[in-house]
């Protein structure tokens, strides 16, 4: 019997099929690429070897502590305008554990709405203070941080003339986390709590479980004292991310 | 001998995938992400064979989706993977980590350098062996999920009982996985050029993994 389980964790490496109500739909009536993107046949079954239980390591040296502050585009430099925020949390495994050393890659729009990238042709106006994107690596408990501004919402322009697909993009912060194996690898955003876009956004509104999409939306964790010395304190918010796997079966693999 | 009974662990739900956006910032791929081999780099190239790995991503429309962004993960030539709970006994080579990433230009077009990784075991210890193949993971807008893909070497005898391919049982599919020797004027000198298109609809469409 113990002998069955352990062969079990083998095959499965701990990697559970997604619960599809938790996950968002992967096509998105109003949302084209989400339709052409996507394939219409069946996905095959993922045969799981090592290739999905290792993962590129990167040394705590390669990211700068710097990198995660998106308010200025230096340190020293002018800040960038715009409500000043921290964004903190922590990297989790399915089995609650912290995920040490993950990489965390994050970019955002700025105050007004636009990214620092050749595909955003808005005519809002950038920003020269804000850098656009930031990157930390969790500590030994799994803990990161980010200091940058609440960017702006924006809208989606109509896709082909006539067709009124475009509409209105909530506040919203990409995260692209590494965790410790290929499989494990998360995108995702976050959004922020109380705004009435979020109701109406075509790409958080897409993931049908309420508990799951809520997990995608900021705490605003209040703070009333501790600001009167500190003129430009930031507004805190906080989330947790959970990363696939629950890493003691990997490792006990012989 | 009677286990100590443990509480039932804790079990948390991964969180939400949503899509990058259009957005995904240029500096995050760096000029050495799309070169795994290093033969591009100065200083000592990578061991094995090293491969100029190109294609297309098209759209359900054959239209090239553009701004598509793959991210590559292998063994090095010797089967080995860089991370500590790969404990094979397969040397690791100080010049190779095995992890890059590319993005696809406006003609749905990209490319990446890497070695042919070796073969690696179906179990640590065990009989059966993966064959040479390359992690292929897509990202980008629209892309709600990961699209998860395997890179196969032409003309590869272990490709028969590789335990992917065995999985897939249509015969077309499994041939979608493995790629086709087709020479590219980009591809440097001595690097064997190999095509893997990548169609995201249509009648073509590429085989993907459960993710």
């Amino acid at each position: 019997m113990a002998r069955m389980k352990k062969r079990n964790a083998v095959a499965t490496g701990g990697f559970r099929p997604h619960d599809d109500r938790t996950q968002p739909r992967r096509r998105i009536p109003g949302y084209p690429n989400t339709l052409t993107r996507t394939p219409g046949g069946r996905s095959w079954p993922r045969i799981v070897s090592l290739a999905d239980l290792t993962g590129p390591v990167f040394p705590p040296e390669s990211v700068l502590p710097e990198e995660a502050d998106l308010s200025r585009p230096a340190p020293g430099a002018p800040r960038a305008l715009g409500q000043l925020i921290t964004v903190s949390g922590r990297v989790l495994d399915e089995a609650a554990r912290p995920v040490r050393r993950c990489l965390i890659e994050m970019w955002h729009a700025n105050a007004a709405g636009k990214y620092i990238h050749h595909n955003d042709p808005s005519p809002v106006p950038a920003d020269p203070n804000y850098p656009g994107r930031g990157r930390a690596m969790t500590d030994e408990a799994g803990r990161f941080s980010f200091r940058t501004i609440r960017p702006g919402g924006y809208a989606v322009p109509d896709g082909e003339p006539g067709a009124k697909t475009g509409w209105w993009r909530p506040p919203h912060i990409h995260f692209s986390l590494f965790g410790p194996c290929f499989s494990a690898r998360l995108i995702t955003q976050l959004f922020f709590p109380g705004e009435p876009l979020n109701e109406l956004d075509l790409i958080l509104t897409s993931i049908p479980d309420r508990v799951a999409r809520d997990r995608l939306v900021l705490r605003f964790l209040p703070r009333t004292t501790g600001n009167s010395r500190e003129g430009d304190a930031p507004l805190q918010y906080t989330q947790d991310f959970v990363l696939r796997g629950r890493f003691e079966t990997p490792f006990e693999i012989r | 001998m009677a286990r100590q009974r443990r509480a039932p662990a804790q079990r948390l739900v991964p969180t939400a995938h949503q899509t990058t956006g259009p957005f995904f910032p240029a500096q995050y791929i760096r000029p050495g992400d799309t070169d795994l081999a290093g033969v591009t780099r100065q200083g000592p190239p990578a061991l094995g064979e090293p491969y100029y790995i190109h294609g297309h991503v098209r759209d359900a429309a054959a239209k090239p989706a553009v701004n598509v962004i793959l991210e590559i993960w292998q063994a090095n030539a010797a089967g080995r993977f860089h991370h500590p709970v790969d404990r094979s006994p397969a040397p690791l080579d100080p010049h190779f980590v095995g992890w890059g990433r590319t993005w696809t230009d406006r003609d749905g077009f990209y490319s990446f350098i890497t070695i042919k990784p070796g073969p690696y075991p179906v179990r640590p210890g065990g009989k059966g062996w993966f064959a040479p193949r390359i992690n292929v993971r897509l990202i980008g807008s629209g892309l709600m999920r990961p699209l998860i893909t395997c890179l196969y070497f032409p003309n590869e005898p272990l490709n028969e009982d590789d335990p992917q391919l065995v999985a897939i049982s249509n015969a077309a599919a499994r041939r979608r996985l493995i790629a086709t020797p087709e020479p590219h004027d980009a591809a440097p000198a001595g690097v064997k050029p190999l095509r893997f298109d990548l169609d995201l609809g249509g009648r073509q469409t590429s085989t993907f993994l459960d993710d």
